[in-house]
């Protein structure tokens, strides 16, 4: 046997020598000891190992804390692993190179002027505020942007882009690792089932380690599942919750508006609502819960060149219409028809029209999140077999929609058929998709101060010791969060909250002998 | 005793595992006779087990791994954890091996070992399972029947 063999020998007994105390049971009830002793302390726990509670760990971890970052699922990274981070960020090297004027107060109301007045203007010019600083820290350790973006509702271009999440999140966990290895640990599998107060302050956390997401029945996992082995962890000086969204949470969703149930979304399949709801029980404030962003796989803009229809063969929406309007209308479509999608047609001069030909590309390739995949056929006879169409129901469809297109008028949803540069369905070969909007952000979730600190909505007053930043919050955005503004909310209360927490007095703990 | 056990298991494991790296995939796959490492649970019990919790992993059913192979001893099923990759490795590998093994998925970027946001990062168990029908991470967000075979 080598050298390495025995190593491997080594992890393997002690893996199984921790089964054997792992049932035993939990000491204390959260809420209401005073004295807890816990198996573990930190200074600071980050919740969530996204962009926001990575950015509040490294910041706090290079203030010189012991910092703890847990994360309830099977990899690290979050919603943000995944997501394209686009970054609107004021007085970037690339907005200086292209002598481009910009103000946090213009960006700031740009945010302001989509939010139709929900939320907090003084969150979103604090978020403006801090994007120079946010853009040189990430610089600073790692990240390395690509492209330079003007982007939908911004009046100057000012998105920067590092090619994905994973540009963003891999660099800065790397920089954590090779120069906080000392300071800062980050844990997997680690859920955060409660907070433990002492006097009324957050002194640490109730956790299970080696907790298995349950795949096979997301929507149940924060109240079914039961793996994991329970531990309590100490917070010297306090606890981020940095814990994201919840657009998977169709529960929450569907009670707050009844058609989002039908939503489709590509956020971490951990994206729901378990944490904020642990939150309110404590007495945090949610606000705007009943907000939502939608998009789709293919740009808005690039649906018009194709005919919508519903299981039944129908048309039932202007594929001209602005984004609220179609993904409103889709999403009761399909609640008419028990779930089922509706299907978007193209033909190959349709396809050609794509503004976005790179999301075209993607789609064919299923490399466009969810449902996001076109096909390709040679005949409608082909399209109507792969998504279940009586065929003669999908010529018909057809038929009407290209002697509707000849006459010049659509009579029945006022599509503008001027703009349509020859697109129609004639042309082989055809190109179709199930179309459902995806729920890519919820604006709402638990207030915050501009300090990052959480309210508690009985006494109107801030929690000591609790903070939260990023998806999780609530009322910064308000009712379509701008594109390309999620990075910089992450970023400023990432830093703010890593600030302020590093900043509070710590209290004495004890630890379990 | 039961630390001795686990440890003999383990050196058994081991030398599964030197064989395995001299061979490739072909030849290993026809290799049946393996010797199993010892558990201490009892011979009814076992059977009993092996009932509830089968192998769906074609591969792994033929050559008939016991329970201890790959989870240690233990005397309770509600002890044991899915496993961690570098259990999966001893065997294995390294991550880097098993991904040059779907390496035809590189150019695309959707290889399910090395992919585009995850790398190596995902536990093996995300997607193989062992007791049941495997799955694929990917699928969460993604129509993966249009990159690759269903996860073995
Ligand atoms: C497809 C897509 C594209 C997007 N593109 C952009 C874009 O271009 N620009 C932009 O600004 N925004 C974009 N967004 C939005 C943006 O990606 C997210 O809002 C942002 O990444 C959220 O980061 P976060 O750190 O707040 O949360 P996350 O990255 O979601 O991290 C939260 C983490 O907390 C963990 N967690 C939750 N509860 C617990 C618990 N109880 N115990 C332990 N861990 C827990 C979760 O598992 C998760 O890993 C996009 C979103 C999607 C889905
Ligand atoms: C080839 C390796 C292998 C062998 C052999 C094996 N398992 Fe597993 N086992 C796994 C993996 C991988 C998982 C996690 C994925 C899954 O659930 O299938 C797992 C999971 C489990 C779990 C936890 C399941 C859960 O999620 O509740 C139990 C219990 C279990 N195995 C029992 C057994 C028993 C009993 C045997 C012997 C009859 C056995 N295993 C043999 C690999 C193995
Ligand atoms: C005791 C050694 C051993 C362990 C532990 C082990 N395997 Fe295997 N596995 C093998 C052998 C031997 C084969 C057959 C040869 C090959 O394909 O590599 C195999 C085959 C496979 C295959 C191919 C199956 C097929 O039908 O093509 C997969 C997938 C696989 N293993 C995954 C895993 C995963 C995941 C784990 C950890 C949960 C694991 N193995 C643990 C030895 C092992
Ligand atoms: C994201 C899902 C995913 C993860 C994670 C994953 N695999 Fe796989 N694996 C697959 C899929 C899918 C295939 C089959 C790909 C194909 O042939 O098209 C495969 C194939 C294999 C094979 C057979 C390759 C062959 O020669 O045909 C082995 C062995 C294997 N995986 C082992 C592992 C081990 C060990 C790990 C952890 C280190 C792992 N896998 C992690 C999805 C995954
Ligand atoms: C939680 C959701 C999610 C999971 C899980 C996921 N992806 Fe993705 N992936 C996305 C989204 C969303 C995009 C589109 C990003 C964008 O908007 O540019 C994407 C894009 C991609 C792309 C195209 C990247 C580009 O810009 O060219 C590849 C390749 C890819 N994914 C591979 C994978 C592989 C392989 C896996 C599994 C190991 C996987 N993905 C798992 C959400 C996911």
């Amino acid at each position: 046997m080598d050298r390495r063999t025995f190593i491997k020998t080594g992890a393997i007994t002690a893996t199984a020598a921790a089964l054997s105390v792992s049932s035993i049971a939990p000491f204390v009830d959260a809420e209401e000891n005073t004295d807890t002793e816990f198996d573990e302390v930190f200074d600071i726990i980050v919740v969530g190992s996204g962009l926001a509670g990575t950015t509040s760990a490294i910041t706090a971890a290079e203030h010189g804390n012991k910092v703890l970052v847990v994360d309830k699922m099977n990899i690290l990274g979050g919603t943000s692993l995944i997501s394209g981070l686009n970054f609107s960020c004021v007085g970037s090297d690339e907005q200086k190179a292209r002598g481009i004027k910009d103000t946090p107060e213009l960006m700031a109301e740009d945010m302001r002027k989509v939010s139709e007045d929900y939320g907090d203007p003084e969150l979103s010019l604090t978020v403006a505020r801090m994007t120079t600083r946010f853009y040189h820290f990430l610089k600073d350790r790692g990240v390395v942007f690509k492209e330079f973006k003007q982007l939908g509702g911004h009046s100057v271009a000012r998105a920067v882009w590092a090619g994905g999440g994973a540009f963003v999140i891999r660099p800065l966990h790397a920089y954590a690792r090779e120069n906080l290895a000392d300071r800062l640990t980050m844990r997997k599998r680690c859920k955060v089932d409660d907070i433990v107060f002492e006097n009324g302050r957050a002194v640490g956390l109730k956790v299970r380690e080696n907790y298995y997401f349950d795949f096979d029945d997301p929507q149940n996992d924060d109240k079914k599942n039961k793996t994991g082995t329970v531990k309590y962890i100490g917070a010297k000086k306090g606890i981020v919750f940095a814990s994201g969204g919840y657009c998977r949470d169709k529960k929450l969703l569907g009670a707050e508006a009844d058609i989002l149930e039908e939503t489709n979304s590509d956020a971490n399949p951990g994206a729901r609502s378990g944490t904020m709801q642990m939150l309110m029980s404590h007495g945090a404030q949610a606000v705007n819960l009943s907000l939502f962003r939608l998009a789709y796989p293919i740009p808005t803009e690039d649906l018009m060149w194709g005919m919508l229809i519903n299981p039944d063969g129908k048309r039932f929406v202007n594929e001209f219409g602005n984004r609220n309007t179609i993904g409103m209308t889709i999403l009761k479509e399909k609640k008419k028809f028990d779930g089922k999608a509706p299907l978007l047609i193209y033909d190959q001069t349709g396809a050609d029209n794509f503004h976005d030909k790179q999301r075209f590309q993607l789609s064919m390739e299923a490399k466009n999140g969810y449902e996001g995949t076109m096909y390709k056929f040679q005949t409608l006879k082909e399209v109507a077999k792969y998504f279940g169409y009586d065929p003669r129901v999908l010529q018909k469809a057809v038929d009407e929609y290209n002697a509707a297109l000849d006459s010049g008028v659509d009579q029945e949803f006022g599509k503008d058929f001027s703009q349509m540069n020859g697109a129609a369905l004639r042309k082989a070969p055809f190109y179709a998709m199930r179309l459902t909007p995806k729920c890519t952000y919820t604006p709402g979730g638990v207030r915050i101060t501009k300090e990052a600190q959480m309210i508690n909505s009985a006494t109107g007053e801030t929690f000591e010791g609790l903070f939260a930043a990023g998806e999780a919050t609530g009322g910064v955005h308000g009712a379509m969060r701008l594109t390309a503004c999620s990075v910089p909310d992450c970023g400023a209360f990432g830093l703010i909250s890593g600030d302020n927490v590093s900043a509070m007095k710590p209290v004495k703990l004890k630890m379990k002998s | 005793m039961k630390k001795l056990f686990i440890v003999l298991g383990i050196i058994m494991i081991a030398s599964i595992a030197f064989l395995y790296q001299g061979m490739n995939a072909k030849e290993q796959s026809k290799k049946t006779d393996v010797v199993l490492p010892a558990t201490t649970l009892s011979a009814s019990k076992l059977s009993e087990l092996k009932n509830d919790y089968p192998s769906k992993n074609d591969q792994h059913k033929k050559l008939g791994f016991d329970c201890v192979t790959c989870h240690g001893d233990f005397k309770d099923p509600k002890e044991v954890l899915p496993l961690e990759n570098k259990q999966c490795l001893t065997c294995h590998g390294d991550y880097k091996k098993v991904a040059e093994r779907t390496s035809f998925l590189d150019k695309n970027e959707v290889n399910p070992h090395d992919g585009f946001h995850h790398k190596d990062e995902l536990d093996c168990a995300s997607c193989h399972r062992e007791h049941k029908p495997s799955v694929n991470y990917c699928a969460n967000c993604h129509d993966t029947k249009v990159w690759m075979k269903a996860t073995p």
